[in-house]
C-alpha cells in the first residue's frame, strides 16, 4: 500500500492522489485535516509499525510498501488553533510519533525527515553541493557591514536571500542598499556573486530527470510579476557531467524526489544554488508539460511492489 | 580556545566555561549571533579571492576561527524566547536565519565539535521517543514497550530506581552494570552522536532502555574532564602521566 500525508487540496499530493486513483492503486490518504480524527498505535523494533485510524478506518502501518510526505504545520490549521493547549499537544504527540514512523519505517519515504531537514540550511546544503563536484557561487555570511561592502566591491554585483528555508525573495543590491548594510549587524546575513545567465530546475524523481530552463528578467522567478518582468519554462536537456552531478547530489542527500536549482551562465558555466526536497512540480510541469506527477506515481507504485517482494522474501527464509 | 554554546540562562554552561577558564574557554550566546564582526565565507576559494579570515564573536569578542580549539553546543535549536535582544516581529525569522548560519558554520569548523550539529538540530540528530526506541532495537537494547497507543494516555513516568549513564564516544559516566554501560555507547554509535544521555529501569544488567537525550549533565566532574581532554589532548597525556598505568586503564 501508498501512504499519503499531508493536506488535501495541496496541488502536487492533489496529482499524484488523482494519478493513483487512476491507475487503480492501493493507497491511503492520511489528510491533516482530519487530524483531530486521527489516532496512532507504534509497534517498536529496529523498523517502527503499527496503526494510524483516521475517521474510524484503521491502516496498517506494516502494509505501507512506498510513503510520499507532503506535510504542513497541523498547528496553524483553523480546527487545531482554536481548540486549546490539551488537544494541541494531543496532535503533536499524534503527529509526532507518525513523523517518527517514517523516519524509521522500511518503507521507501519521499522524502525521509531527516533528509529533507537539509533544505533549513542553505550554506549547509552548500557544503555538499559543493563535495559532488558542483560550482556554488561565491557567499559571505556575515554581521559585519565592512565585510559585505569590501564583498560587493570584489564581486561587483551581489544578490542577498534568506539563509534558512524561509522563503525570501531574492534580489541584487543596489547602490541605494550601501546605508541598509549597517543593519546586517543584528543577524547574519548572505551575500553571493550573481551569476548571469539562466535558471534550470532539475526535477529528479528516483532516476528519471526532467530538466526545465527558465527565462526570465527578474533576479527571482518566482516573483517575476512583482519585479515587473516575466519566467519562460520549457524543458530542456543536460550535459551527461552536470546531469551526473544531479544524480549524485540527489544520492547524497538522500532526497530520491528533489527539485535542484541551477544557473547556466552565458559560457556555459554550470553553478548550483540550492536543492529543493519537497518540490511543487506541477507548477512546471504545467508549464512544461514534462510528466513529473505521473513518473513519481509510477515510482511510488514500483517502491510498494518491491518492498512488497522484499517481506514476501524475508517470509519464504 | 573553548566555546560553549549556550543560551544566556544556561548556568550549567556558564560553570563549565569558568572551570575551564586556564584552556581560555568563552561563552558563545545568541545575543553574539546579533553583534558585528561575524565573516563565514564558501565557494571555490580561486573565486573568493585572496584568503579571508573567518572570525565569530563570542563574550562580545572577535574571535578568529583559527583559534577554536573545540566547541560544545548546549543549544537543540534557537527559538523567539532566545532572542529579546532582537525586535519581536522580528524573532521568527531571526531565529531560523541564525540557526541556518550556525548548523553550517558548526558543520564546517575543523575543530572537534560536541556533538556536530545535524541539519535537524545544532545538537546533533534528535529523535522523538519512538525514534530513540528503534534505535535502541537496532543497538540490541532491551525496549520498554512493544505496542503503544499514542497520546491517548498520560505516558508512565520512570521509576525512582532509573538511572541515566553519560556517554562520550566510547567513554561511559555513571554507576551501571558494564553491560549496560557498553549498550549506551553502543546506542550512541547507533545513532550516530558523540555525547549521549541514556536512562535505563535501574542499574542492573537485566535493565530495560527508557530513553536518551543529547543534553547529558556537562557538570558531572568527569564528563567535564573527558570533554576537555577531548579539545585538548595535552590535559589527557599529562593526567596520565601524573597518575600512571591506573588512570589510563579507567578509561573505557
Amino acid at each position: 500500500m501508498i501512504l499519503l500525508w499531508g493536506l488535501s487540496g495541496d496541488d502536487p499530493l492533489t496529482a499524484v492522489t488523482a494519478s493513483l486513483h487512476r491507475r487503480n492503486a492501493r493507497y491511503v490518504l492520511v489528510d491533516q485535516r482530519d487530524i483531530l480524527d486521527t489516532t496512532v498505535e507504534l509497534t517498536a523494533g529496529p523498523e517502527l509499525g503499527g496503526t494510524v485510524t483516521v475517521r474510524g478506518e484503521p491502516v496498517s502501518l506494516d502494509d505501507v510498501g512506498a510513503v510520499y510526505l507532503r506535510q504542513y504545520d497541523s498547528r496553524k490549521l483553523p480546527d487545531v488553533a482554536e481548540a486549546g493547549a490539551g488537544v494541541a499537544a494531543r496532535v503533536a504527540a499524534v503527529e509526532t510519533a507518525l513523523w517518527s514512523w517514517t523516519e524509521h519505517t522500511g518503507a521507501r519515504v519521499f522524502n525521509r525527515p531527516s533528509a529533507m531537514a537539509s533544505n533549513a540550511s542553505k550554506p549547509y546544503q552548500a557544503g555538499i553541493i559543493q563535495a559532488v563536484g558542483f560550482a556554488t557561487p561565491p557567499t559571505l555570511i556575515t554581521t559585519d557591514p565592512a565585510a559585505a561592502r569590501a564583498f560587493w566591491q570584489r564581486h561587483g554585483t551581489l544578490i542577498y536571500k534568506s539563509v534558512s528555508s524561509v522563503r525570501s525573495i531574492v534580489s541584487r543590491l543596489a547602490p541605494d542598499d550601501t546605508d541598509r548594510l549597517a543593519d546586517v549587524v543584528t543577524c547574519p546575513t548572505q551575500f553571493q556573486k550573481y551569476i548571469p545567465g539562466h535558471d534550470v530546475r532539475v526535477h529528479m524523481v528516483g532516476r528519471d530527470v526532467f530538466p526545465c530552463l527558465v527565462t526570465s528578467g527578474a533576479d527571482d522567478y518566482r516573483y517575476a510579476s512583482r519585479q515587473g518582468s516575466s519566467a519562460e519554462m520549457s524543458a530542456c536537456t543536460l550535459p551527461d557531467d552536470v546531469l551526473a552531478r544531479c544524480r549524485a547530489l540527489s544520492a547524497r542527500l538522500r532526497l530520491p524526489l528533489a527539485g535542484i536549482d541551477l544557473r547556466v551562465t552565458p559560457d556555459a558555466e554550470w553553478y548550483c544554488l540550492e536543492i529543493n526536497p519537497s518540490p511543487s512540480f506541477t507548477f512546471y510541469q504545467r508549464k512544461t508539460f514534462q510528466p513529473i506527477s505521473e513518473t513519481f506515481t509510477q515510482l511510488l507504485i514500483d517502491s510498494d511492489r518491491d518492498r512488497g517482494a522484499d517481506r514476501a522474501g524475508d517470509a519464504h527464509q | 580556545m573553548i566555546l560553549v554554546l549556550a543560551n544566556h540562562r544556561d548556568l550549567g554552561a556558564r560553570r563549565l566555561v569558568e572551570q575551564w577558564r586556564p584552556h581560555d574557554a568563552r561563552l558563545m550566546t545568541l545575543a553574539d549571533l546579533s553583534r558585528p564582526g561575524w565573516r563565514h565565507y564558501l565557494g571555490d576559494p580561486g573565486e573568493l579571492g585572496p584568503p579571508h579570515a573567518e572570525i565569530a564573536v563570542a563574550s562580545g569578542e572577535l574571535v578568529p576561527v583559527a583559534s577554536i580549539r573545540g566547541v560544545v553546543t548546549r543549544i537543540p535549536w534557537v527559538v523567539t524566547e532566545d532572542l529579546p535582544h532582537v525586535v519581536e516581529g522580528d524573532r521568527p525569522y531571526v531565529a531560523a536565519e541564525i540557526n541556518a548560519f550556525l548548523t553550517a558554520w558548526l558543520t564546517r569548523l575543523p575543530c572537534p565539535v560536541v556533538n556536530r550539529p545535524s541539519p535537524s538540530s545544532l545538537m546533533g540528530a534528535p529523535h522523538a521517543a519512538e525514534g530513540w526506541i528503534a534505535i535502541a532495537a537496532r543497538a540490541g537494547l532491551r525496549l520498554p514497550w512493544t505496542r503503544r497507543a499514542i497520546g491517548a494516555t498520560v505516558e508512565p513516568a520512570w521509576p525512582p530506581e532509573a538511572v541515566t549513564v553519560a556517554v562520550l564516544g566510547d567513554r561511559w559516566f555513571g554507576d551501571v552494570a558494564p553491560v549496560l554501560a557498553a549498550q549506551a555507547c553502543r546506542l550512541a554509535t547507533t545513532a550516530g552522536v558523540e555525547l549521549l544521555a541514556v536512562t535505563f529501569s535501574h542499574a542492573g544488567a537485566d535493565a530495560t532502555f527508557l530513553g536518551a537525550h543529547l543534553w547529558p549533565d556537562v557538570l558531572l566532574p568527569e564528563l567535564a574532564q573527558a570533554l576537555l581532554e577531548r579539545f585538548v589532548p595535552a590535559v589527557a597525556s599529562a593526567d596520565a602521566d601524573l597518575a600512571g598505568p591506573a588512570a589510563r586503564e579507567a578509561r573505557a
